[in-house]
């Protein structure tokens, strides 16, 4: 048994496609049932993403301490940080597990990068991949290792579709015929509409249904 | 829910854990848990058995799981892992060269796989890696045939076992 251990979930997906935003949304949710979450951002050069959900998360709304989020500039490759060489990713999940023993989960978002996005397994334990539906409806059957391997597909923007002439039957489809019986998941992230759905994945097959660690 | 903490052996390397292994499928307590490659690197993970078991894998860091690994053993179940099969490309290199020339071309095969940044599995005269599609059968070809004619390259349907040289998979302190 890992008493030490913090579980982990990786969120990758292109530029844009929202994997800032729907962390935005996740966290509240997660918070709302007693969870302690930290966040670890990864960005190219920058650490515009990590500021922007530590004002948000952490200053204005109090729903995580702002020294648990934190932003890693990865330069080069964004997916060689947290797949080929996840040690800087690590180093900070290791100081986090010492420093904060309590928190229940840590997610942990690559910087923007393409389909071929996956997360070491020695980093992440669960790995959700976003795309947003303004891209066309035929970004599932393109496959590609992130599509295909993560554990939960998550459509991003679905108001967008009519606008884009994207079918998200078609996308549901096509999922359905490259992942098998992993599931995918239509979201809104900006107006919440299907993120609680996204949470019940990560507290089922990620904390394991467990209470949260200072109510238990 | 079904909670392993640890692997307890395999089924191909221990005959005595192959043994019970038959007796419980008999008695219909054996449970196969089907892994995709990806998921036996993992230590944490939940998923539903062959026979509708809640599993749950929390096992200590840098674990990287096998097919045939047991992780859970009573009386009563037994759950083994079944890692998928997936599409391969399989490289026979040649015997057909002196000795010294198949060392050489080895080494480019291997410099020229090295470049794909892909797992392999090296095996007497073969070498297997991971394709995602038939389509990428053509560029292996183009690719291995430049620095080795003579090799014969075909796909399969195989359980990976990756070589571990080199990587990290954990980060135990």
């Amino acid at each position: 048994m890992n008493q030490r251990r913090i579980p982990r979930v990786g969120i990758g997906g292109p530029v844009g496609s929202g994997k800032t935003m729907l962390i935005e949304r996740i966290v509240p949710l997660l918070s709302e049932m007693g969870y302690r979450v930290a966040i670890i951002s990864n960005d190219v050069v920058s650490k515009e993403d990590a500021d922007r959900m530590r004002k948000n998360l952490a200053t204005e709304r109090g729903l995580v301490p702002a020294d648990l989020v934190i932003g890693v500039a990865t330069g080069g490759c964004p997916h060689t940080a947290v797949r080929e060489d996840p040690s800087m990713n690590l180093s900070v999940v290791e100081e986090l597990e010492t420093k904060h023993p309590d928190l229940d989960l840590i997610l942990i978002e690559s910087g923007g990068d393409n389909i071929t996005t996956t997360f070491s397994p020695a980093l992440a334990d669960y790995f959700i991949y976003i795309v947003d539906v303004s891209g066309g409806d035929k970004y599932p059957r393109k496959r590609g290792l992130g599509i295909e391997n993560c554990d939960l597909l998550v459509v991003n923007k679905i108001d967008l579709a009519p606008y884009v002439g994207a079918d998200l039957s078609v996308m549901e489809r096509d999922a359905r015929i490259v992942r098998g019986a992993k599931p995918t998941l239509f979201v809104n992230a900006r107006t919440s509409e299907g993120v609680s759905a996204v949470v019940q994945q990560i507290v089922k097959n990620v904390l394991f249904d467990a209470k949260p660690k200072l109510a238990a | 829910m079904i909670e392993c903490h640890t692997v307890l052996g395999n089924v191909r390397d221990d005959p005595r854990l192959r043994e019970r292994l038959a007796r419980m499928t008999e008695g219909g307590h054996a449970e196969r848990l089907a892994l995709s490659r990806f998921e036996a690197a993992r230590t944490r993970l939940r998923k539903t058995g062959e026979r509708g078991s809640d599993i749950v894998l929390d096992l200590p860091a840098g674990t990287q799981l096998h097919d045939g690994d047991v992780v859970w053993l009573t009386d009563e179940r037994m759950v083994v892992v079944a890692q998928q099969p997936e599409r391969v490309a399989i490289v026979h290199l040649s015997e057909d060269e002196s000795p010294e020339d198949q060392v050489e071309t080895a080494l480019r095969v291997g410099h020229a796989l090295g470049n794909l940044h892909r797992p392999i599995q090296a095996h007497h005269r073969e070498c297997t890696l991971p394709i995602q599609a038939e389509s990428e059968l053509d560029v292996v070809r183009k690719l291995i045939h430049r620095v080795a004619p003579g090799a014969r390259i075909e796909s399969a349907m195989a359980v990976f076992d990756p070589e571990m040289a080199g990587e990290e998979h954990s980060h135990d302190h």
